[in-house]
């Protein structure tokens, strides 16, 4: 009976260790400087996905950028490249920011005849005498950019049975 | 070697002249029956020039400087030899021949322990060293000659983080003599995750998964920063504060333009936002061909970028029209020590000073009254940083009331508008500072006294004391009744009298008491430092008081 307690005991002991060495804790993560906006680009049909859109199809999307900070100045830019047209809306804007409220630019597009075309959103909060923050979005029409991947080579074994993961030339 | 190996296929401008085996020098060294064969070479990375308005499209290759070289056997993929670039990325080994085919040369994104260099180890989160090889040649004794350039679509963002963290560490080196010298640093970078960039001074199965270091990840929306240099320099701030000081710190997103930061993350940041600067300001004196920065760039300009932007462009030593202020702003805490830096006799060695020798011994929460205090016990000698100071708005300081940390009916605050005054829990030489002051009152009638627009990260406490000038008739610390003394994570602990984040119109570290007295007479009305502030608060820091009828 002593030994099946101890027996317990090791484990409760060993799950609580566990446990605690595998909480995370955000206390230890000391990240860079984010800057004060954001900014993303989204179809007002939320059901719309970047690689939904046909060529030609014509969809609308709101630019939100949301500072984060109050400033005299914010200025926005919107860029239809790579074949996407403006059909209507507003590409440009300056004006206050106000830490918190969105700012929230519509505008109509159409995908290239050829399918694709990317809208590039741009906002910047100029810091007087010291530089400028901003942030960028870009929404490309058949493509999640959400991610980077690097590539995945081979993995080899050396003598002694260590990987060796080999990328190759482009 | 303990170390598994990213093996990234490297451009060989003298591929052809080591096929050949060709070259000057000795003939093959006959050993028995085998050749000893020697491979040297100069091993350079594609590094990208960086302006405020983000990358200038210029590229141009550096040395990889103090890297592990490696000879490989092409059939068995076992290290033959090994040897370590110099400051000039040049290399030289020799191995002996006997039963090879073919080898190649790998250069491993780590500097060897076995220098007196920094130690720095470029990883992925498998702890997988990356590495680029060279071409397989034919090894037929002689001298070879393989250079390895390596370019930024292959494994070059590897060595440049080798090198800006090499560079670190020579700072450090230089800092503390190499005593200590600059400890062992491992980074992490993979850009197929999207945690982002920092520091880890512990380990976690989530954030921090393979144990101490700095993760160089991928952002959300793909932003990547093996070559944002200032960023990296910013991520060893913490590591040398980790290391040779103390970081009370809990972390977290943060951004400079945020004046309501808990004390301890806006010194913590502030700190890593100067170093940067301070690393680059000394690399221009030593080595200006290792800054990637182009010539026109402030020294204290820190950029970030993401894509083909620069996100953040701010330079830390601008002293006018940024309104980021009050100690509780982690840019303020930048610009007071680049200022410290470049405008006091005690300049980098007096902060180092005080960082290493003082801030350490300290109990209390690190934070910019910490470096204040540490100043005025061990530099006060080598300048005033008082004018740094107030011009963010950080008063340590007699305020217009003093001396005032004893009753007197001499001095009485008015009641109702236009009586508000303004006060900094500071008293130059003491230890502590008590504001007292007297004010008249009615029997019968109901006043509100309160504390409000606390700065600095000050948390007052308040009292009334009946007309003796010591008999305590009321007391209220935080505005809300809450304690937050035990407050652990930043989310929790409230600073400047607003619970961030959500904000709220609460103002919970501020005081206020509603007292009706019995009988009129002057009373007196005293404000401290909270003796239960929380830790994300100061000792001192600015707060404005006023006496109003009840309503």
């Amino acid at each position: 009976m002593k030994k099946i307690i101890l027996l317990l005991l090791i484990i409760i002991s060993l799950t609580a260790a566990g446990t605690s060495a595998s909480e995370p804790s955000k206390k230890q993560k000391m990240s860079k400087p984010r800057p004060p906006l954001k900014v993303s680009i989204v179809p007002l049909n939320p059901a719309i996905t970047p690689e939904s859109i046909k060529s030609g199809n014509i969809i609308e999307l709101k630019i939100i950028v949301l500072p984060e900070m109050d400033a005299k100045e914010m200025h926005i830019a919107v860029g239809l490249i790579d074949g996407a047209e403006l059909v209507s809306g507003e590409t440009s804007w300056h004006g206050e920011a106000v830490k918190g409220i969105e700012k929230v630019l519509k505008i109509i597009v159409r995908a290239s005849a050829a399918g694709g075309g990317k809208i590039r959103a741009h906002a910047v909060i100029p810091v007087k005498d010291a530089g400028a923050f901003s942030a960028e979005a870009i929404y490309i029409i058949g493509q999640d950019i959400s991610k980077k991947n690097m590539p995945k080579p081979p993995v080899r074994k050396d003598s002694r049975g260590q990987d060796i993961i080999e990328y190759k030339l482009k | 070697m303990r170390y598994r190996y990213i093996i990234f296929s490297a451009i060989l401008p003298f591929l052809a002249g080591a096929l050949m085996n060709c070259g000057s020098g000795s003939p093959a060294a006959k050993s028995g029956t085998s050749f000893t064969s020697t491979v040297s070479g100069k091993v350079q990375y594609e590094d990208k020039e960086y302006g405020k308005d983000g990358w200038t499209e210029n590229t141009y290759y550096k040395a990889v400087r103090y890297a592990t070289v490696e000879i490989v056997d092409s059939v068995k993929y076992t290290p033959l030899a090994s040897t370590v670039t110099d400051s000039s990325g040049s290399y030289s080994v020799s191995f002996s021949t006997d039963g090879l085919t073919k080898v190649y040369v790998r250069v491993i994104s780590e500097t060897s322990s076995q220098t007196d260099k920094p130690d720095v180890q470029i990883q992925n989160l498998s702890s997988s060293v990356y590495s680029a090889n060279g071409s397989n040649f034919a090894p037929s004794g002689g001298i070879s000659t393989v250079d390895i350039s390596i370019s930024s679509d292959s494994a070059a963002g590897a060595f440049n983080m080798l090198d800006i963290f090499t560079s670190s560490g020579e700072f450090i080196n230089f800092l503390t003599g190499s005593n200590p010298p600059a400890p062992a640093l491992k980074v992490y970078w993979e850009i197929s995750n999207t945690y982002g960039t920092y520091y880890c001074h512990g380990h976690d199965t989530d954030y921090c998964r393979s144990g101490e270091g700095i993760y160089v990840l991928n952002e959300p929306g793909g932003d990547t920063d093996e070559y944002d240099d200032d960023v990296l320099w910013h991520e060893y701030g913490h590591f040398a504060a980790a290391k040779f000081s103390k970081d009370d710190s809990q972390g977290g997103q943060h951004s400079l333009s945020d004046n309501t930061q808990d004390l301890r993350l806006a010194w913590s940041e502030g700190w890593g936002n100067f170093f940067p600067g301070a690393v680059k300001t000394w690399l221009k004196s030593v080595n200006p061909s290792l800054l990637s920065a182009d010539s026109s760039m402030p020294l204290a300009q820190y950029v970030d970028t993401a894509g083909t932007i620069a996100v953040i462009s701010f330079d830390f030593s601008a002293s006018n029209g940024t309104p980021y202020i009050y100690a509780s702003n982690e840019t303020a805490v930048a610009n007071i020590l680049w200022r410290t830096m470049s405008e006091t006799a005690g300049g980098l060695s007096g902060i180092w000073d005080v960082f290493v020798n003082y801030i350490p011994q300290i109990t209390d929460p690190v934070n910019l009254e910490t470096f204040w205090n540490g100043w005025l016990s061990r530099q006060a000698a080598n300048g005033s940083l008082a004018t740094f100071f107030t011009s963010r708005s950080i008063f340590y300081q007699d305020d217009s009331f003093e001396n005032d940390n004893s009753p007197s009916p001499v001095r009485k605050a008015s009641i109702g508008a236009g009586g508000e005054e303004t006060h900094y829990l500071y008293k130059t030489n003491s230890n502590t500072d008590v504001d007292i002051a007297a004010f008249d009152a009615a029997v019968g009638v109901t006043y509100d006294i309160e504390t409000y627009d606390l700065k600095n990260g000050a948390d007052t406490y308040l009292t009334v004391l009946d007309t003796d000038g010591s008999t305590t008739l009321s007391e209220n610390d935080n505005y809300d009744g809450a304690a937050y003394s035990n407050c652990d994570y930043y989310e929790n602990c409230p600073i400047n009298g607003i619970i961030e984040p959500p904000a709220t119109p609460v103002a919970p570290l501020s005081s206020r008491i509603t007292f009706t007295p019995s009988a009129s007479g002057i009373y007196y009305i005293k404000v401290t430092t909270s003796p239960d502030r929380p830790p994300s608060a100061g000792k001192y820091g600015t707060y404005s008081l006023k006496i109003t009828l009840s309503q």
